[in-house]
């Protein structure tokens, strides 16, 4: 006998929902802006300089300077980013600089202002690509120690929720066979001879053994 | 009927006991070797007080006069947890002949062997068999957690709780009630050793004497008398204790910058999730987090690397699981030593003020190892006691080298002062000077001459530099600079103002705030009429430009150099403005 006969009507309007999903999805990919975590370092710190942050709404803060020439924001979006110098008879060549660890070499488009100031373009984006959005739309909501943490969780999480949705939408039969089998396997009395069998005791503790390997690399 | 016990041949417990004291001996080694010792602050207190507590000792029978550190407050013992025991272990290595580095070695060997030596002694209790029971003393001192608390060694001295436990175990099989009056001075006696031991010790006691009495199960007036006579017991050994510092605290007048609470240290001092998996540095087989300098600047963080082995976690909570009937007195102490050491605590400390006494409830989770290691000696006897001998001795050789491997760093972090002194340079911009290494933790005979000849009975010294002891920038090594000096005191034997403790007098408060402002006349005049005669300053202890006011001091006119050496100055207070006027 088959088991795994579904209900032909609830796949149908899973997969109807799953398309309107992914094509909203991808329209909300399309509007939201990614918030980083910036780092700018000067190659050269021997100008006197200030660092200035604009916001889409156009509000600019000044960047307070870090050690060795570092300038760093923590989890915004910025829609233009410029150095500024007081002294107006600066004339600087080229530029090097360093954005989340990756070397940029640019000659400036120097801005000369009335009030004695200089000011210097950094050609910053945002990050505005799918996969970029993807990944920072996975981290935010499921917060792990790192991206592959999140990742994991998300993929585990996708997974249960498939075998749910799948379980949902089996035939009356298969679904009472399947809860009579699992109530079969996790009866007490299975799992207190189980639990008496020396082969599956050795591998209860190696199991919890490698576990905590594992936890306490993790967390070192 | 109460069954007579087989009792192991002494010669079984003496090999056991050599073969764990050549272990201890052994794993130790490093830090005479390169002339160190494993701890900071902690273990330099106890040098310092160890030597104050030997003069005292001396006084009683000699007659002099004792002088102290923390000059002008009295009694420095009550500025902390002091463990006389302990303390009068360390000098029994003085008496010998050993030297401070010699004497701090032999009494952390003798603390870690006797740990062990007690987990034998009960694992044998149950086992019966020698090999299990060695293995299980290994297991409870052979660990990272307590590796890391070597800096506070008599915090981990549970030696008197396991005899306790052991003659407890024996009434219940026995009857005999002096096994349970001799169990309650036993465990009443670890007060003289660690206060923190005491109060966790006693829970572990409490467990047992509610076990071996039946105290719940079945109350008559018999086992009433029983349990007030052993109370009773029990005050009257605790009780010289209790006086000596019921007296001492309420006089204390210790400077307390909390405003008198203990909460914000308790919150830190808690132990959370990943602190149970936390490796300390230098480890060979697991990575680890710290560097080897976190032992000296993060200490705090560093003391809760409560990990002590995947294999003996995982065999600590089977072992629990598969023998929970047989185990639940030892399963009770590992729960008790979880839930005091970790978040329960903290909502209790913050809740009823009453626990907020025991300010680092992370040293609580050791009793929970100690329940564990013995349970562990009892899963392994019960899981493989129809396997061959040899068979088993080659198995429990495996897991005490895989144990001691996930444990064991090398070497061993602050073994090595150069090899740290480079890593501080590196990580924290600053440079020790020799006068850090531990072989100046006692100053040399001439310095020892020099300063007794120029000084007398009623001199009062000032070392320097003595500066931000109360955790500004270089603070950790400035305050064990102070513990430097105290031990110093002990061997010039003149009263002294520097010194810190683990609760500090406000006497030394504002004895630092004159000597903050010594260049200023004030802070010098001040400090002459505290009773100021002599200032000694260590040329070798300059850490950094805060420190060097050398040039300041010869130009001070209330102050004559009158002997000076390459590493040292010694000034004499008074008023020499006329001789250093004829003088230029």
């Amino acid at each position: 006998m088959n088991f795994w006969k579904f209900n032909n009507t609830i796949l149908l309007t899973y997969a109807v929902f799953s398309i309107i999903l992914i094509v909203v999805f991808f329209m909300y990919l399309g509007r939201i802006t990614v918030f980083e975590d910036i780092e700018i370092r000067l190659t050269d710190s021997s100008y006197n300089s200030e660092m200035i942050f604009v916001t889409p709404l156009n509000k600019e803060y000044k960047l307070e300077k870090g050690k060795s020439g570092t300038w760093i924001t923590r989890n915004m979006y910025a829609r233009r980013i410029y150095l500024k110098f007081q002294n107006d008879s600066i004339n600087i060549n080229e530029i090097n600089l360093f954005i989340n660890n990756k070397q940029m070499q640019f000659n400036p488009g120097i801005v000369r202002n009335m009030n004695g100031t200089v000011l210097i373009d950094i050609p910053y984006t945002s990050q505005q690509s799918f996969s970029k959005k993807l990944s920072y739309i996975l981290v935010s909501n499921f917060q792990c120690v790192s991206k592959v943490y999140s990742f994991l969780l998300f993929i585990i999480g996708f997974v249960i929720l498939c075998c749910f949705l799948l379980f949902i939408s089996l035939d009356k039969k298969s679904k009472t066979y399947i809860i009579r089998q699992a109530k079969k396997l996790f009866c007490l009395c299975n799992i207190k001879n189980l639990s008496k069998n020396t082969v599956f005791q050795v591998l209860m503790f190696f199991a919890l053994w490698l576990t905590l390997i594992l936890i306490t690399i993790f967390k070192n | 009927m109460k069954r007579k016990l087989d009792i192991l041949p002494i010669k079984a417990y003496i090999i056991a006991f050599f073969l764990l004291l050549i272990l201890y001996l052994l794993l130790f080694i490093q830090f005479p070797l390169h002339n160190t010792i494993g701890g900071t602050c902690d273990a330099l207190l106890t040098i310092a007080s160890g030597n104050f507590f030997g003069n005292y000792i001396q006084s009683v029978f000699s007659g002099y006069t004792v002088t102290s550190s923390l000059y002008p407050s009295v009694n420095v013992f009550q500025w902390g947890e002091s463990a006389v025991g302990l303390l009068s272990l360390f000098n029994f290595f003085k008496l010998l002949g050993c030297t401070d580095v010699l004497s701090w070695y032999f009494y952390v060997v003798t603390i870690f062997t006797l740990n062990s030596f007690g987990v034998f002694i009960i694992a044998h209790h149950y086992t019966k068999n020698l090999f299990v029971s060695i293995l299980g003393g290994v297991l409870f001192a052979f660990t990272n957690f307590a590796f890391v608390n070597l800096d506070d060694a008599h915090v981990l001295f549970y030696f008197f709780t396991a005899i306790s436990v052991v003659l407890l175990l024996r009434y219940k099989e026995t009857g005999r009630i002096q096994l349970l009056f001799l169990a309650c001075i036993f465990s009443a006696l670890q007060v003289y050793f660690s206060l923190y031991v005491f109060v966790y010790g006693t829970l572990v006691f409490l467990v047992f004497f509610i076990y071996s009495n039946k105290l719940f199960f079945k109350i008559n007036g018999a086992i009433l008398i029983r349990t007030a006579i052993c109370f009773l017991m029990y005050l009257v050994v605790v009780l010289p204790f209790i006086v000596f510092y019921w007296h001492a605290k309420t006089q204390s007048q210790a400077y307390l910058p909390e405003n008198g609470s203990w909460n914000n240290i308790i919150e830190n001092a808690v132990l959370q999730f990943h602190n149970f998996f936390s490796v300390m540095p230098n480890n060979r087989v697991l990575p680890s987090s710290f560097q080897e300098s976190d032992a000296l600047f993060s200490f705090f963080e560093y003391r809760k690397s409560a990990f002590f082995g995947t294999l003996f976690m995982s065999a600590g909570i089977f072992f629990m699981i598969k023998y929970f009937k047989k185990l639940w007195p030892w399963i009770m102490v590992v729960l008790i030593g979880f839930l005091f050491s970790s978040y329960p605590y903290k909502i209790l400390s913050s809740n009823i003020e009453f626990f907020e006494f025991v300010r680092l409830p992370y040293r609580a989770y050791f009793i929970s190892v100690f329940a564990l290691s013995v349970i562990v000696a009892i899963g392994l006897n019960e899981s493989f006691k129809n396997t061959g001998k040899k068979k088993q001795i080659l198995l429990y050789i495996l897991i005490a080298l895989i144990h001691v491997a996930e444990n064991t760093p090398y070497p061993f972090p602050l073994s090595d002062f150069d090899s740290l002194k480079n890593e501080i340079k590196l990580l924290h911009g600053v440079d020790p000077p020799d006068g850090f290494y531990a072989y100046n933790i006692a100053p040399d005979e001439c310095m020892i001459q020099d300063v007794q000849r120029v000084t007398n009975a009623n001199s009062v010294l000032l070392c320097l530099p003595s500066n931000r002891i109360f955790g500004q920038e270089h603070g950790m090594l400035c305050y064990n600079r102070e513990e430097i000096y105290m031990n110093h005191q002990a061997y010039f034997n003149r009263n002294m103002f520097n010194g810190v403790h683990g609760y500090i007098p406000k006497t030394r408060v504002d004895v630092q705030n004159h000597i903050d402002n010594i260049n200023e006349n004030d802070g010098l005049s001040q400090l002459i009429t505290l009773g100021l005669t002599h200032i000694i300053f260590y040329k070798n202890m300059i850490l950094d430009h805060t420190d060097d006011n050398l040039d300041r001091l010869k130009e001070n006119e209330r102050l004559s150099i009158i002997e000076e050496t390459n590493e040292y100055i010694i000034f004499e207070c008074g008023n020499f403005a006329q001789a250093k006027k004829i003088k230029n």
